[in-house]
C-alpha cells in the first residue's frame, strides 16, 4: 500500500512538471543568468572564478512546473572543462519561482522572479568553490499586445562562494537587464549582464614564508547573451515534374543562441594576482538548434499566376491566413473589412473559438451572445473574429455602433489595424504633428498615429509622390503584400532589433 | 398696490425665464456650445448627462446621444476620458450631445529624446551630413549638428572614425526632424572576415548552410588552399550574383558544381556567408590601379588599360567592409577577378587595398617626424620636419609648430615611460646637441614622431636616435593574426593580408607572406586614443609606419 501511494505520488509529480531539453519551438530565453548557452545536446558557459576564463561544457536539464499564478523553473547542470588539461567539475541545481501579476486593466503583466533553492559546487584545478549563499531579485514588465508580447526586466543578484571550505571567499555581484519579445512567429531574449568578482583568499606560503599569504583580486566580466527563435517561410519546389503541384511552402523554426563575454581580470602568476597587469579579452560562443520543418498546404489558385503579389498570396494561403476553397483569389478587387480583420487575427495567431456556454475561450469575460455591432450578427460565421478583434483593440468599428463588414477597406483602416495589433500606436508623438507624407492632410485623425508609426518602423512607404493614399481602397493583392510585410516584421525585424542591434551597437 | 407688486414680480420672473429660454433656444438653434465642462454624470452613455458652462457664464445640461463621438486632440476617446474643467466644444442635436471635443496636449508633436531611430548603411558622408542606404531599400540624407553625439562600442567617438559601408543607427529628438542627435556605429561585426573560393557542392536551404569543396582563402594577396570541404552558414539576406548580375537566393542550388567566391563576416560568434559571386565561364585575375571610372556606362579602366564592366552584383571590399560599387574611385589599388564573356569583362570581385591615415575626408590627422627644436608651455617647434604625405615622408615642411596639452600622450622611448606635460616642458628634450652647453651637460637632441589632429598633438614618441632612416621606412597595412608578449623580445605581432606602399610604383602592393613586427617602440592609436600592445586584438586592421621589423606608429582601423 505504501509503495502504491509512493508510486501514485511520483506519477503525479512527474505529470505536473515538464522536463525540457532545448525545444526549438519553445519561447526563447537563455538558461539561468550565467551567460551560458545550449542546444538540444549540451550546455556551455565560461567560469571566471579562478581568475582566468575556463569554458565548461556538459549536460543540462530544465523542468517547469506550474504553481498558482506562476511557475517553478528548475535548471540542473553537470559540466566539465572543455580543455581536458584542466581538472574541473561544475554541479549546479537552481530553482526559480516566477510569480505573475496580471494587470488586465492595463494589458500588462508584472512578473517577479525569486530564488527558490540553489546548490552549486565548482572544482577548478585543486580548488573547490562551493556556493554558501545566493541572493537574487528580478522583475519584468510584460506588455501584452495582440500580436506580440514585449518585455523588459531588471535583475540584481549576489553569490557567495567558500574557497576550499575555509581558505577564503569569492563574491560575485551580478546586475543586468533582460529585453525580449514573444509572438507566434518568433521570440528573442537578450540579457546584458555585468559581473563584479571579488576574491579574497589564502595561498600556500613560499619556502621562505611561515604563514600562508592572503591574495585578493577583482575582476569585471560583461556578458551579452541572446536566445532567439524565429519561424520563416520558404518555398520548396517539387523535384518531380509529373505531380499535381509544382511546389509549396514550409515553415522553418530556427533557434540560435549566442553569448559574448568581455573580461578584465588580473594576471595571476603562481597564485598571486598582479593588479597592475590586467588581462582583457573576449570569448564568443554560439549554438544552433536543429531547425524544425513543417510543410504547409499547397495553394492552387488559377488567377494569380504572374501577378505581382503571387508569392505573397501563396504564402498567406499556405498559412491559412486567407481561407476558402475557391480556385479564384481575385486579387484586384477591394478586400472587405471583415476579410482583412480575419486575416490579421489569423496572421497574429490569435485563437478564436466559442466554448459550450458561448464564451470566447481567449477572453472568458466577453459575452459573445450580444454583438457589439448592429451589422454583425452573432450567427455570422466570422462573428468571433470581430469580437476578438474588438476585445484586443485591433478594431473599434465605424460610427454609430456599426462595423460595416462588407465595406471595402481603406489603406488608413488597414494600417491602423496592423499597428494596433502590434500595440505600437502610442509610439507616435503627442498630438499636433504632421506625418512626412505629402497627402498628410487627407489622413483621418484616428489613423494619424498608426500611419506615423507604420512609416517609422518600416511597415509602409510612400508611393512615387510620397503619398500614403489613406482613403484609397485596398485590393486583396495589396492587402496580401501588407500582411506579408507585417509577418516579416514579426519574424525578422523584431529579431534583428532585439538581438543584432543590441549586441552590435552596444 | 400689493396686487400690482405681485404682478410686477411675476412679470419680472417671466421676463428672466424667457430670456434664459431664449439663450437656450439660441444654443439649440446654433447646434453647438463652447465652454467649460462642469460635470459628467457617468451613467450608461444613453443616460449620461453633461453640464456645460458657457464662456458667458450660463450653465446647461444635456443628454448624450448613444452614437456620440468624443475626441481629445483629434484622437477618438471615451466619455470617461474627459475631466471637469476642460474647455470643450460640443455639437447638439435634438437636445443631445452628438459630438464633443477638447484639447489637452501641452507640447504638440513631442517625442521622447532619442526615441526615433533610423538604421542604415553609410553611403556617403561629410562633416555636415550623411547619406544612408536604409533597411527598406530607400535612401535618406540626415544632418549633423555640433551637439550630435557619436558612439562606437559603447564609447564616445568622433566622426572621423566612420567609414563608408559602416552600419549605423541614428537617433532623433524631434518627430520629422533630420537633425541627428546621436549616431551609433556598429562595431567590428561589420568587417569582412574572409574571402573564399571553392566549388559549390551543397546547399541546405532549411539549415541555411552551403558546402564548398577544394576551398581556398584569399590570404596574403594570393589564393591558398585551406581544406577540402567547408560547411558555412549563410545569412537570411545572402546576396547572390552571377557575372555581376544579382539573382534570387532560391536559385542558389542551380549553381552547384560551379566555382563560387564567398565573402564572410563574423556574426554572433560564427562565420557566415554574406555575399556570393558565381564564376561562369572563364576568368581573369590581376592586381592593378583603377585609373578611370565611367559611371554612365558602369565601366572602369585600370592603369594598365584593362577595361571592365561592373554593377551592383560586383563584390566590392574596401576598408575591410563590403561596400557598393559607388565606393570605388580612381587611384584605388585593387585585386580584381573578372568573368570573361566574349570580348567583354565583368568584374566579380574588386578587393581594394588602399588605406590612409584618415578614414575619410572628415579626418584631419597627420603624422610628423622631426627634431625637437623648441618646447614652450603649450607648443613645440620641430626642426627638419617631415610630414607623411600619401604614405611617404615629405620634407617640404622644414619647421612645424604643433600644440600640446594635458591630454596629449607623451612617451619617452629612452626611459620607456609616459611623461606628463610639465615634465616634458621642464625636461631637456629640446637642446641644440651641437652647442657647447649641451656638450658640457652631456645632452643630446631628441627626435619625435607625432600623431596630430590638425595642429594639436594626440600622441608623440620621443627618442634620441636620429631619424635619418626615414627613407627606409614604409607604410604598411594588414590584419593582426597574433599579438604576444615574448619573454625575450617583448611585444611582437604577426600580420596577414599586408600591403606595402611602393614609392616607385605609387601603389599599394600586397605582400605574399606574413608580416612579423616588434611593437616595443610603437605608438599605437585606436579610435584616436593611445593604447598599449595588450589592448590590441587579433583581427584588428591597421595602418602603420614601420622601420623594417620595428613598428613605429600603428593606427588601428
Amino acid at each position: 500500500m505504501k509503495r502504491l501511494l509512493l508510486f501514485i505520488m511520483t506519477s503525479v509529480l512527474i505529470s505536473a512538471s515538464v522536463i525540457l531539453f532545448g525545444n526549438p519551438a519553445a519561447s526563447a530565453a537563455p538558461l539561468d543568468f550565467t551567460g551560458g548557452i545550449n542546444d538540444e545536446y549540451e550546455y556551455e558557459e565560461i567560469v571566471f572564478l579562478s581568475g582566468e576564463p575556463v569554458k565548461f561544457v556538459g549536460t543540462f536539464e530544465i523542468s517547469e512546473r506550474n504553481r498558482g499564478e506562476g511557475k517553478l523553473l528548475t535548471y540542473r547542470f553537470k559540466l566539465s572543462p572543455e580543455d581536458k588539461n584542466i581538472d574541473g567539475l561544475l554541479d549546479r541545481r537552481v530553482t526559480y519561482e516566477i510569480i505573475y501579476t496580471k494587470r488586465d486593466d492595463k494589458g500588462q503583466t508584472i512578473s517577479r522572479t525569486e530564488l527558490n533553492s540553489c546548490r552549486e559546487k565548482i572544482y577548478i584545478g585543486d580548488d573547490l568553490y562551493s556556493l554558501s549563499d545566493y541572493q537574487f531579485s528580478k522583475s519584468d514588465v510584460i506588455d501584452n499586445r495582440p500580436a506580440s508580447d514585449f518585455y523588459s526586466g531588471t535583475l540584481k543578484a549576489r553569490k557567495y562562494y567558500d574557497i576550499n571550505k575555509d581558505e577564503g571567499k569569492a563574491v560575485v555581484e551580478i546586475s543586468g537587464n533582460t529585453i525580449g519579445y514573444e509572438n507566434f512567429w518568433g521570440s528573442t531574449e537578450t540579457q546584458l549582464l555585468d559581473y563584479f568578482i571579488d576574491v579574497d583568499r589564502q595561498v600556500p606560503a613560499d619556502e621562505d614564508e611561515e604563514n600562508p599569504r592572503t591574495v585578493s583580486w577583482q575582476g569585471i566580466v560583461k556578458a551579452e547573451v541572446s536566445d532567439s527563435m524565429n519561424k520563416s517561410l520558404q518555398y520548396s519546389q517539387n523535384a518531380a515534374d509529373l505531380s499535381s503541384f509544382t511546389g509549396g511552402y514550409m515553415r522553418i523554426t530556427a533557434r540560435e543562441m549566442f553569448s559574448r563575454y568581455e573580461y578584465n581580470l588580473p594576471q595571476i602568476e603562481e597564485g598571486v594576482a598582479e593588479d597592475s597587469k590586467r588581462i582583457r579579452g573576449e570569448v564568443e560562443i554560439n549554438r544552433r538548434l536543429l531547425p524544425q520543418v513543417e510543410r504547409l498546404v499547397v495553394p492552387k489558385f488559377r488567377d494569380i499566376g504572374g501577378h505581382w503579389a503571387e508569392e505573397d498570396i501563396n504564402k498567406l494561403y499556405s498559412l491559412d491566413v486567407f481561407a476558402g476553397n475557391s480556385l479564384f483569389f481575385v486579387p484586384d478587387v477591394p478586400i472587405t473589412r471583415m476579410e482583412f480583420t480575419k486575416a490579421v487575427i489569423n496572421a497574429s495567431d490569435i485563437r478564436v473559438s466559442a466554448d459550450k456556454n458561448g464564451k470566447s475561450t481567449q477572453n472568458g469575460s466577453a459575452d459573445v451572445r450580444i454583438s457589439p455591432f448592429v451589422d454583425v450578427s452573432i450567427q455570422d460565421p466570422d462573428y468571433l473574429y470581430v469580437r476578438e478583434a474588438l476585445n484586443k483593440g485591433i478594431i473599434s468599428g465605424v460610427a454609430q455602433g456599426r462595423f460595416m463588414p462588407d465595406e471595402p477597406l481603406t489603406r488608413a483602416q488597414a494600417i491602423t489595424m496592423l499597428i494596433r495589433a502590434l500595440g505600437m500606436e502610442n509610439r507616435a508623438p503627442t498630438p499636433g504633428y504632421c506625418t512626412s507624407f505629402t497627402d498628410d492632410c487627407q489622413i483621418p485623425s484616428w489613423a494619424r498615429d498608426s500611419i506615423y508609426v507604420a512609416r517609422e518602423i518600416g511597415l509602409i512607404q510612400g508611393d512615387a509622390g510620397n503619398r500614403v493614399n489613406p482613403n484609397k481602397e485596398v485590393t486583396r493583392a495589396e492587402a496580401s503584400s501588407m500582411l506579408v510585410r507585417f509577418l516579416n516584421f514579426l519574424q525578422r525585424d523584431l529579431q534583428r532589433n532585439y538581438r543584432e542591434d543590441i549586441i552590435f551597437f552596444s | 398696490m400689493l396686487k400690482k407688486l405681485v404682478l410686477l414680480l411675476i412679470g419680472f420672473i417671466f421676463l428672466l425665464s424667457g430670456k434664459a429660454a431664449a439663450v437656450e433656444n439660441d444654443i439649440l438653434d446654433l447646434g453647438h456650445i463652447e465652454g467649460y465642462l462642469m460635470k459628467v454624470d457617468r451613467a450608461e452613455n444613453s443616460e449620461a448627462k453633461i453640464l456645460i458652462k458657457t464662456y458667458g457664464g450660463n450653465s446647461y445640461e444635456f443628454g448624450v446621444s448613444p452614437d456620440a463621438v468624443f475626441t481629445i486632440d483629434d484622437i477618438p476617446v471615451m466619455l470617461e476620458d474627459f475631466r471637469v474643467g476642460m474647455e470643450i466644444f460640443s455639437e447638439i442635436q435634438n437636445g443631445e450631445i452628438v459630438c464633443m471635443e477638447s484639447y489637452s496636449t501641452a507640447v504638440p508633436g513631442y517625442i521622447s529624446p532619442a526615441s526615433r531611430v533610423v538604421t542604415g548603411v553609410v553611403k556617403d558622408f561629410d562633416e555636415q551630413q550623411v547619406l544612408l542606404q536604409l533597411t527598406d531599400g530607400q535612401e535618406g540624407i540626415y544632418y549633423f549638428s555640433p551637439a550630435t553625439i557619436i558612439m562606437k562600442e559603447g564609447s564616445n567617438a568622433s566622426l572621423d572614425i566612420l567609414y563608408e559601408g559602416d552600419r549605423v543607427k541614428l537617433y532623433f529628438d524631434e518627430a520629422g526632424s533630420h537633425e541627428v542627435s546621436q549616431l551609433k556605429i556598429e562595431g567590428d561585426s561589420i568587417l569582412v572576415r574572409e574571402l573564399y573560393r571553392g566549388q559549390l557542392s551543397g546547399v541546405d536551404t532549411v539549415g541555411k548552410t552551403i558546402a564548398l569543396q577544394n576551398v581556398q582563402v584569399f590570404r596574403n594577396g594570393k589564393w591558398q588552399e585551406i581544406q577540402p570541404l567547408l560547411q558555412i552558414p549563410y545569412i537570411y539576406e545572402l546576396s547572390l550574383s552571377v557575372s555581376g548580375q544579382k539573382v534570387p537566393q532560391h536559385q542558389l542550388r542551380y549553381y552547384q558544381g560551379n566555382t563560387v567566391y564567398l565573402v564572410t563576416r563574423e556574426l554572433l560568434g560564427i562565420q557566415v556567408a554574406e555575399k556570393m559571386a558565381v564564376k561562369t565561364y572563364y576568368e581573369v585575375a590581376f592586381t592593378d590601379e583603377i585609373d578611370e571610372i565611367n559611371w554612365f556606362s558602369r565601366e572602369l579602366e585600370t592603369k594598365n588599360r584593362v577595361n571592365l564592366a561592373f554593377n551592383s552584383g560586383t563584390i566590392v571590399i574596401k576598408n575591410g567592409r563590403l561596400q557598393d560599387e559607388y565606393s570605388l574611385g580612381s587611384g584605388d589599388d585593387a585585386y580584381i577577378v573578372a568573368d570573361i564573356w566574349g570580348s567583354s569583362r565583368m568584374a566579380n570581385i574588386v578587393y581594394v587595398f588602399n588605406q590612409d591615415v584618415n578614414n575619410s575626408s572628415v579626418g584631419e590627422y597627420g603624422i610628423y617626424a622631426g627634431r625637437l627644436d623648441q618646447i614652450l608651455q603649450d607648443r613645440i617647434r620641430l626642426d627638419d620636419c617631415f610630414v607623411l604625405d600619401n604614405n611617404e615622408w615629405d620634407s617640404s615642411s622644414e619647421e612645424k609648430e604643433l600644440f600640446y596639452g594635458s591630454d596629449t600622450s607623451i612617451y619617452d622611448l629612452e626611459e620607456g615611460r609616459f611623461i606628463d606635460c610639465r615634465e616634458f616642458y621642464a625636461g631637456d628634450y629640446a637642446v641644440d646637441g651641437g652647442s657647447r652647453w649641451a656638450r658640457y651637460k652631456d645632452l643630446e637632441d631628441y627626435y619625435a614622431y607625432v600623431y596630430a589632429n590638425g595642429n594639436y598633438i594626440v600622441s608623440m614618441n620621443l627618442q634620441k636616435e636620429d631619424i635619418d632612416s626615414l627613407g627606409q621606412q614604409r607604410a604598411s597595412t594588414g590584419i593582426f593574426d597574433s599579438i604576444e608578449n615574448d619573454f625575450l623580445v617583448g611585444w611582437v605581432a604577426s600580420a596577414r593580408d599586408s600591403c606595402d606602399w611602393s614609392s616607385y610604383k605609387e601603389q599599394w602592393l600586397p605582400r605574399y607572406d606574413d608580416l612579423k613586427l616588434s611593437l616595443e617602440n610603437a605608438m599605437i592609436i585606436k579610435n584616436n586614443r593611445v593604447i598599449m600592445p595588450e589592448d590590441l586584438k587579433t583581427e584588428d586592421r591597421f595602418y602603420m609606419i614601420r622601420d623594417d621589423y620595428s613598428a613605429l606608429i600603428v593606427i588601428v582601423k
